[in-house]
């Protein structure tokens, strides 16, 4: 795979992981069909698979050995929130709950941990905050699973909290995808002289 | 240093170059629309689970937000001129999960059929779950059949003549409510010395075997997470003989409530020798909804007309 398919993959990637959380934002809170909740987990699946390969492939490539943790962090990230939407949508106990907002608490922490690191280096501000609203956002979801749980909120309060949640993802990943766009420009454009 | 590091590789130094503007404004334009969306979806979310209007009543007079026991409200509809009183009165509890649901739920054409053929209708919320796990609402709803007897006098209907019907959770509450008939356990608070039996009931797809089927979600919120009021709360377990009719009606294509439920009440109420009926709606699945392309059959009107039948044949028998 080539570094400009990386780039690619990464920034397809979380404009598919927007759209998810937009499709999740319609059919959550009320009765959907089986066709759209069976679209809406395939965009998650892609919005999350697709990033993360790009980010592995990019740490893996480009920029060996100290950029393969950073981005190999993100890569981790996403795969942690895939596993932790799963398992959140999948879970009708409170016990799966908890499993997932494990899932998400680990792999928003290390998104957030791999987006500072990349901030730093390559001056890409844009990327944290995409990284932490992706976090919040999905940590948003389990948390009001959990909460209907716990009697602190009513079904109703919990469908909009997820909402919540999901835009606040959107937001983010699209926050995100701006941010890898930007790098990528920044690669290819020509050495100008600060002096 | 990710992207320093590519660019020395490329034997360039680092650009400066600012972020280019067209991606920029698609990013601000979709952070835009993300927000409108998702202020849209949630106001959808409101929307959906804000009570409906309370049904318009043109043929009588409607007695509406009449406090019961446990501060719970209940309406009452009275038909005019062309009934002649005492009334028969059929009482509709709404479905919801135990955790929702609202008096206003009562479908019109129940009501303007019970009320054309002279019944008067009386709908009651009553306390929900997580702030009141079961069984508070069979409670309330036990309570509501007594202070509407007590109270016989006030809307000039008959205290031997009170039926109850109820759809989803709401028509576990009814069975319930005539199978363990006028004086149990469930009866507590006030008009203590009033019976709580009722003459028939109509169940419309209602849970009836609670611990095989219930989610673990109901589980923990409406019951607390104790199997024993599963088995409370399951009409099945009180079938006895001379209990009174209960028609059931069940949507074939039912995914919320399966057929088995129903299907399991039928067949013990049919064993223990009780009037019973099934009515299996072809192509309805939860709460009336149509499935597929063919309109459910039997539809409302038929639907309606048999209960008010079933009530009008059993109503002699006054309990």
């Amino acid at each position: 795979m080539t570094s400009s398919k990386s780039w690619a993959l990464v920034v397809a990637g979380y404009c598919i992981l927007a759209v998810a959380m937009l499709a999740f934002l319609t059919i959550n809170g009320v009765s959907s069909t089986a066709a759209g909740t069976i679209t809406t987990a395939t965009l998650i699946g892609l919005g999350l698979l697709l990033p993360a390969a790009g980010t592995l492939e990019m740490a893996r490539h480009m920029d060996p050995p100290h950029g393969s943790a950073r981005k190999g962090l993100l890569s981790l990230s996403l795969t942690g929130l895939l596993i932790g939407l799963v398992v959140s949508f999948a879970a009708s106990s409170l016990s799966g709950h908890l499993v997932s907002a494990v899932f998400i608490v680990l792999g928003g922490a290390s998104g957030l941990a791999g987006a500072i690191f990349i901030a730093k280096q390559a001056r890409a501000r844009q990327l944290v905050a995409g990284a932490a609203l992706i976090a919040i956002g999905a940590a948003l979801i389990p948390a009001s699973n959990i909460a209907l749980f716990a009697y602190l909120i009513s079904d109703m309060g919990k469908s909009i909290y997820q909402d919540i949640g999901a835009a606040l993802a959107a937001c983010g990943s699209v926050v995100a995808a701006y941010s890898f766009f930007v790098l990528r420009s920044r690669a290819k454009a020509p050495a100008v002289s600060r002096s | 240093m990710a992207v320093q590091d590519k660019l020395e590789k490329a034997g360039r130094k680092p650009s400066v170059a600012h972020a280019p503007k067209f991606p920029a404004i698609v990013c601000i334009a979709a952070l835009v629309l993300i927000c409108l969306y998702s202020a849209f979806s949630i106001h959808r979310v409101i929307a959906a689970n804000a009570p409906p209007a309370p049904p318009r009543f043109t043929l009588g007079t409607a007695y509406r937000d009449v406090t019961y026991c446990n501060s719970q409200t209940l309406d009452v509809y009275v038909p005019g001129s062309a009934a002649t009183g005492p009334l028969p009165l059929a009482i509709f509890v709404h479905g919801g999960g135990l955790t929702g649901g609202d008096k206003a739920y009562l479908n019109p054409t129940f009501l303007n059929a019970l009320a054309g053929a002279g019944f008067a209708v009386a709908s009651l919320n009553y306390r929900l779950a997580p702030a009141s796990q079961f069984p508070a609402q069979i409670e309330d709803v036990k309570c509501a059949i007594r202070y509407l007897r007590a109270h016989a006098q006030t809307y000039d209907v008959s205290p031997s003549k009170i039926f109850a019907f109820g759809t989803s959770y709401g028509g576990m509450l009814v069975a319930l409510a005539a199978l363990t008939g006028g004086h149990s356990n469930f009866d507590v608070g006030p008009y203590a010395t009033t019976s709580s039996a009722i003459a028939a009931a109509v169940d419309m797809f209602g849970p009836a075997d609670l611990p095989g089927w219930v989610s673990p979600q109901d589980f923990h919120v409406a019951f607390g997470g104790n199997r024993a009021n599963l088995v409370l709360a399951s009409p099945a377990h009180y079938v006895k003989a001379n209990a009174p009719p209960i028609l059931i009606v069940q949507g074939t294509a039912d995914t919320t409530v399966p057929q088995s439920q129903s299907a399991e009440l039928y067949r013990k109420l049919s064993a223990a020798g009780d009037h019973t009926q099934l009515i299996l709606v072809q192509h309805m699945g939860h709460m009336f909804a149509q499935v597929g392309s063919q309109p459910i059959d039997p539809g409302m009107t038929r639907i309606a007309a048999d209960m008010v039948s079933w009530f009008q044949r059993y109503g002699a028998e006054s309990r």
